[in-house]
């Protein structure tokens, strides 16, 4: 391919980048279209291009549609204008204004072609600067105001910018009126010491960030000398940027160029891809250099790529297939809806699923997730033998229906919601909180309340949270005390998203501000935490004693913006202000938003999936944003979908997910999947939880924990009280505990039981670790569960059946299935070589420890 | 894939405490093969001579302010200099706080350096990986790097933590964190060291020793059939070999309870009692020398006493906190060196920022009688390690606000660990996306300890 002479002016810079970038990778041949293939059509964006002034430029997208797929052309074609002079093109694809007007740009490749019209205007006067539209995204670009730099708080070396620009009033103030205007020189632009210091020309931390010459530099002097122009209030200002594509599946070691587009507030569109920054988050995938060009390296997998300018975010997403020839590998019959769009995305990237489960794999896998509990021998016998072929999605119906589900689940939710004791030693009512708030939570679950019925009671709650009238739902406002910590929680827990960056400045990674965050807030502005009923404790001192919440009749709907001079209205995340009569609880105006608004769903779905697939779509499962895309868009929206439709139904959410073939794929993987992790090709093995583990532990061993009492004094809560808790000790299962630590056993700490300090799901642990190893191996608690008289490897020492007989009950125990041939000959040598009653006793506790002490057991597989 | 601000979402200014549960362990590939150990060998990062060489992290959390302690402004006003008197030392010319004697009659054996710039406030991951939370860049804690180098084969692990610091970062939430280097080089955390529990013996150690009824030859019998019936297939593994993972854990916990090594390092009351003195209240900084001196090449300490993020009432609570921190580094410092370990041994005494000089810069009332966080300047006291003793580096200025000249920052200090560990910083591990990956992107060292 001829190359064509690099053009001038402010594109120079980006093109010397981009050529370095390709030279270091592979000769363009290697990564281009192979020649003799003819594209069946070709696309280009923009479509049409207008220009009006000589700063712009607009970046060609242009396509190749061949026979399976799309591909990027733009540095194939060949470029001819019908009046010559008008426009420039560069080699990737920029066209620059030369001169006034009107000409038609012929697009070439492989004897297809296009065209497109374009006019020039306005190239005789310079126009206007806006400092916040052209000048800031300079300072964003070159990372001057980035947190590490200038943009951190107070600055660097006593010139502060604000953080990636979100204020761009304030970086006025700093460059232009700060320590005497010494850092701009109007009569020689050149010589002031901004530019002097950015191009490294005297001494600068940061070194050169800017070379003479460039389009960028060549702006600020522009600026400077035009007498450092603010811009109008009735300038145009970025609503939002758009990507294009926003999508493409690519191919290893293939080009696609990005174009950025930023959409003004006065209807119009400018290009601003040489401004805009790119951030690359698959960097085992792809490269992208500053004009937006993306070269893929030599693995498949989903990618992704934000693309920031003036505080708006974008993200192009894409699919990097591994091209591999998947004959001979399973092909499973979609169940639902669920693997339609598993195994699609499956069959575009080139991974294969894995086999499904089989029986006894399913019943383990299933009682754990549903009801966080293994199956017993009878089950698993009764399973095992079941012929029914909807024999699955009869177990899936039956768990649901367990007292289990809903302590697990209530477990689960109880985690987020933070119902927690807290470090509050001295109030009687306490644990009454924390129990009823459980308790609460698990009958909901129960009762299958429909999901937003249950947000909205939490949201709305008032009243006392304990004594006569209590409403345990006031719990969740024990430690949210103030209206950004429940604007946080809300949007963490039922939004699935975190606002908290925005609280004090615009969100770097996402859209919103700070007006939208504490728009949120003055939806909370009108509660008031009181002393509850006969309660103890002072409310004043911060202290989460037992509280009431009143919602007050009049007082304003508002809250105040911090560092700006400014209220908010209460205003949802997309922007509608809400009016909110006195007298009425801005939280129920608040609930209506929110379950209406589309993450609502997405939030629950995607939180539900990551429970029973070991990874959200969106992963980690709380934090959905533009810019952490989820890896199967399309399963995301067809579940929230589908949750909406069965009127927020989260049994059927999880019968969806079960019942699934996705789910219920082995967890062996093949030669092709084994590396994928965010595409459900096969199942990932996960530890059992803290919770599950003490139970598990019991169940096989046929023992009970005793649990501590973790926090109940008798000198606080009395006699009676205290007995209350203390015959519980040894009733409870470990996922049917109300709090943090109420009951408590040493296994929880070394398995990370959560502390509840947080909203977020990544407080529990979820990793093994060498202490855990030591504890199952070694613990106290561990060797007394074994080795007591009345333990399972006791009893079934005694036990008069045959061996093998014995030995296949506990790997019904331990592993919910029978042991192999060879499993049962060790452990049968084992325990025949010990004829001595008490070395045969010895030998099934042996068998026992051996057996919790390894993965199968370990693990939810 | 990429948290901000971390998800613990009320840090220890907001009020509520560290978080106290146990382990933040993970797995992974541990371990070496032969080939690594040969060309690590070769590189010399693993050391030839019979006492490997290894580094105490003794940490201060929350921030200490630095004019109260080894960088005393005297002739600033006094909203800036506070209340407390300033004391000559051992070597002429450095001065520091009336509240350590004991350390000042020691300045001969240690060099403070008092101008370390760090990235933020309650930047804790700087201090062990020498990047920020809020950088994009991750890079393994130094002693997940020691781990790797070193491998997990031992009685003990190679890199022990006794505590948490004042805030994780990232998604990761725990500043000590391994990165690309595999989950196997987690720290190993013996037991709780949170204000509750201080005092107990944590939940490792105590699974350190075998219960009565299960004797060694019994333990000898057990472990083979274990063995045996721990067959779950190695294509259920997830890609980041979370299985795998587990078996290293096994091996060495196995390895860990047939010797009483382990078990004896952790044992502070095999010290004689003369010893236990020496320390004061800072016992776990004993246990931190009992474990180096059993070969375990990376301790983390945190110096009890509770947090030195000083918003309020600074002086009531250094008075009570100084004296720990004059006791403890005198005896560990003291100590080391009657042994003749300061040459093997490199001890760094720091927090993650100063604080600011000027008292109740930050007009809430939460800050009154306080100084708000300071990462400006900090400082950083090391010790041992064959480096140059008796210096101060670095000065700041009249009020101790800033760096006279161009500030250290954390990766210096690192790059310094590094090198008296004899581990070239420029050595590259390939992260995630098999890119190579040098252990700091900064890696100068602080030329005049050398």
């Amino acid at each position: 391919m001829a190359r064509r002479p690099n053009i001038r002016g402010r594109k120079s810079v980006v093109l010397v980048a981009c050529v370095t970038a390709m030279s270091a990778l592979a000769p363009l041949h290697l990564i281009a279209a192979a020649p003799d293939e003819m594209p069946a059509a070709l696309t280009v964006f923009p479509e049409k291009i207008t220009f009006v002034g000589a700063d712009r430029m607009r970046q060609l997208v242009v396509t190749g549609r061949y026979a399976q797929v799309e591909r990027d052309v733009t540095a194939l074609v060949r470029f001819r204008s019908s009046v010559p002079g008008i426009v420039k093109v560069s080699d990737t694809g920029v066209v620059l204004p030369v001169k006034n007007g009107e000409t038609e740009l012929t697009l070439e490749l492989a004897g297809k072609s296009l065209r497109i019209p374009v006019t020039v205007r306005g190239m005789e006067q310079e126009q206007p600067i806006n400092f916040t539209n052209e000048i800031v995204p300079v300072f964003s670009k070159l990372g001057c105001n980035s947190g590490a730099c200038h943009g951190k708080s107070g600055g660097q070396n006593g010139f502060a910018l604000s953080l990636l620009g979100f204020v761009p009033e304030m970086d006025y103030q700093s460059i232009v009126k700060e320590s005497h205007s010494r850092r701009i020189f109007p009569a020689a632009p050149p010589e002031s010491l901004l530019l002097k210091k950015a191009t490294g020309r005297i001494g600068h931390g940061g070194g050169k960030r800017l070379a003479v010459d460039t389009a960028e530099y060549k702006l600020l002097v522009r600026w400077i000398k035009s007498g450092m122009p603010w811009g109008k209030a009735t300038d145009p200002h970025v609503v939002r940027i758009s990507v294009t594509p926003e999508h493409r599946i690519l191919t290893q070691k293939s080009r696609q160029q990005l174009a950025v587009v930023a959409h003004l507030s006065d209807g119009s569109e400018e290009d601003v891809t040489a401004r805009a920054e790119f951030t690359n988050y698959s960097e085992r995938l792809l490269t992208i250099n500053d004009s937006g060009l993306i070269t893929t390296l030599t693995k498949s997998g989903d990618g992704a790529v934000m693309v920031r300018y003036l505080g708006q975010v974008a993200v192009f997403r894409t699919a990097i297939p591994s091209g591999a020839d998947l004959d001979g590998f399973p092909r499973h019959l979609p169940s639902n809806f669920v693997d339609q769009h598993v195994f699609a995305k499956l069959k575009q990237l080139g991974i294969p699923p894995s086999d499904l489960c089989n029986d006894h794999e399913f019943l383990r896998r299933v009682s754990i997730d549903i009801t966080g509990t293994l199956p017993t021998p009878a089950e698993v016998e009764k399973f095992l033998a079941d012929p029914s072929s909807r024999k699955r999605e009869k177990l899936i119906d039956e768990l649901l229906e367990r007292p289990a589900y809903a302590n697990y689940f209530a477990l689960k939710w109880g985690d987020v919601l933070r119902n927690r004791l807290g470090e509050n030693y001295n109030d009687p009512f306490t644990a009454h909180r924390t129990t009823n708030f459980h308790a609460w939570i698990r009958d909901s679950i129960k009762q299958n309340k429909p999901y937003d019925r249950f947000v909205r009671e939490i949201l709305t709650a008032r009243g006392d949270i304990v004594g006569k009238d209590s409403q345990p739902t006031v719990a969740w406002y024990t430690f949210l005390t103030k209206p950004e910590q429940l604007v946080d929680d809300t949007a963490q827990i039922f939004l699935g998203t975190q606002v908290q960056c925005a609280r004090c400045h615009h969100h770097p990674f996402e859209n919103w501000s700070q007006e939208d965050y504490w728009g949120l807030a003055a939806f909370y502005s009108r509660l008031k935490w009181a002393k509850a009923n006969g309660a103890s404790g002072n409310i004043a001192s911060g202290f989460p004693w037992s509280i009431r919440i009143d919602v007050t009749e009049r007082g304003s709907v508002q809250s105040a913006l911090p560092l700006r001079k400014s209220f908010s209205q209460p205003r949802t995340l997309d922007g509608t202000v809400i009016d909110v009569p006195p007298g009425q609880d801005p939280r129920e105006k608040l609930a209506d938003w929110l379950v209406k608004e589309p993450l609502f769903a997405r939030a629950v779905v995607n939180r539900y999936w990551g429970h029973f697939l070991g990874r959200g779509i969106v992963d980690p499962v709380d934090d959905l944003r533009v810019t952490n895309p989820p890896s199967n868009p399309e399963l995301l929206e067809a579940l929230a979908q589908d949750f909406v439709q069965h009127q927020f139904d989260l049994k059927h959410l999880v019968r969806v997910i079960c019942g699934s073939k996705t789910y219920q794929l082995s967890g062996a993987a093949n030669a092709l999947n084994k590396d994928d992790m965010q595409n459900y090709s096969h199942h990932l093995p996960r530890r059992l939880s803290a919770e599950v583990m003490v139970d598990a532990l019991d169940q096989v061993n046929a023992t009970t924990t005793t649990f501590n009492l973790g926090l109940i004094r008798k000198n606080i809560v009395g006699e009676a009280e205290y007995q209350k808790y203390d015959a519980l000790r040894s009733k409870l299962r470990a996922i049917e505990l109300p709090d943090e630590k109420l009951f408590t056993t040493p296994l929880f700490k070394v398995f990370e039981k959560p502390n509840r300090e947080t909203a977020s799901e990544s407080e529990r642990g979820v990793n093994p670790s060498l202490s855990q190893t030591l504890f199952l191996l070694n613990a106290k608690e561990i060797q007394e569960k074994i080795s007591g008289d009345r333990s399972r490897a006791a009893l079934l020492a005694a036990d008069a059946r045959p061996l093998p007989d014995r030995i296949n009950e506990i790997y019904l125990w331990c592993y919910g299935r029978p042991p192999t041939e060879r499993e049962l000959r060790v452990v049968e040598n084992y325990l025949e070589r010990r004829t001595d009653s008490a070395a045969n006793r010895r030998g099934f506790k042996d068998v026992f420890w051996a057996l919790i002490n390894t993965k199968e057991f370990q693990f939810n597989h | 894939m990429l948290t901000l601000w971390g998800n613990r979402a009320y840090s220890m200014c907001d009020g509520t405490s560290r978080r106290d549960f146990l382990t933040l362990g993970a797995l992974g590939l541990g371990g070496l093969t032969l080939t690594d150990l040969l060309r690590l060998k070769a590189q010399g990062a693993i050391p030839q001579q019979t006492r490997p060489k290894s580094v105490i992290m003794v940490y201060l959390p929350g921030g200490p302010s630095h004019v109260d302690t080894f960088d005393p402004k005297p002739n600033a006003p006094v909203e800036f200099r506070g209340e407390l008197r300033t004391i000559d030392t051992k070597v002429p010319g450095i001065k520091v706080s009336e509240l350590l004697p004991k350390l000042a009659e020691l300045t001969d054996k240690f060099s403070i350096v008092r101008t370390v710039r760090f990235a933020g406030p309650h930047e804790c991951n700087e201090l062990v990986t020498g990047v920020s939370a809020r950088d994009r860049v991750k890079r393994p804690a130094f002693g997940s790097v020691l781990s790797r180098l070193r491998g997990n084969s031992g009685a003990l692990p190679p890199y022990i933590s006794l505590g948490y610091w004042t805030v994780g970062g990232g998604g990761d939430g725990e500043p000590e964190y391994p990165a690309y280097l595999g989950s196997a080089h987690w720290p190993f955390r013996p037991g709780a060291t949170t204000r509750v529990e201080r005092g107990a013996r944590g939940d490792g150690m105590d699974n350190l020793t075998l219960p009565p009824n299960v004797t060694a030859e019994r333990m000898a019998e057990r472990r083979p059939l274990r063995q045996a019936l721990d067959s779950l297939r190695a294509e259920m593994d997830d890609p980041n070999g979370t299985l795998a993972g587990v078996d290293s854990f096994t091996a060495q916990a196995l390895e860990m309870l047939s010797s009483p090594r382990a078990r004896e390092a952790f044992d502070i009351s095999r010290e004689p009692a003369r010893t236990r003195e020496k320390y004061g209240a800072a016992t776990n900084l004993l246990l931190a020398r009992r474990l180096v001196e059993s070969g375990v090449a990376v301790v983390t300490v945190p110096l009890p006493g509770g947090s030195w993020d000083h918003h309020q009432d600074i002086f009531p609570k250094i008075r009570r906190q100084a004296p720990i921190l004059d006791q403890g580094l005198h005896g560990l410092f003291t100590d080391l060196y009657e042994r003749g370990m300061d040459q093997d041994v490199t001890v760094v005494v720091w927090g993650e920022f100063g604080r600011q000089p000027r008292i109740g810069a930050e007009a809430s009332d939460r800050q009154k009688n306080g100084r708000a966080h300071w990462p400006e300047v900090g400082f950083a006291l090391l010790m041992g390690g064959g480096l140059k003793m008796g210096q101060v580096i670095g000065e700041t200025d009249a009020r101790g606000e800033r760096a006279r000249g161009r500030p250290l920052n954390p990766r210096n200090v690192l790059a310094t660990l590094y090198h008296t560990l004899g581990i070239d910083p420029a050595m590259t591990f390939n992260d995630l996306s098999g890119r190579p990956t040098y252990l700091l992107d900064d890696r100068e060292k602080i030329a005049d300890l050398l």
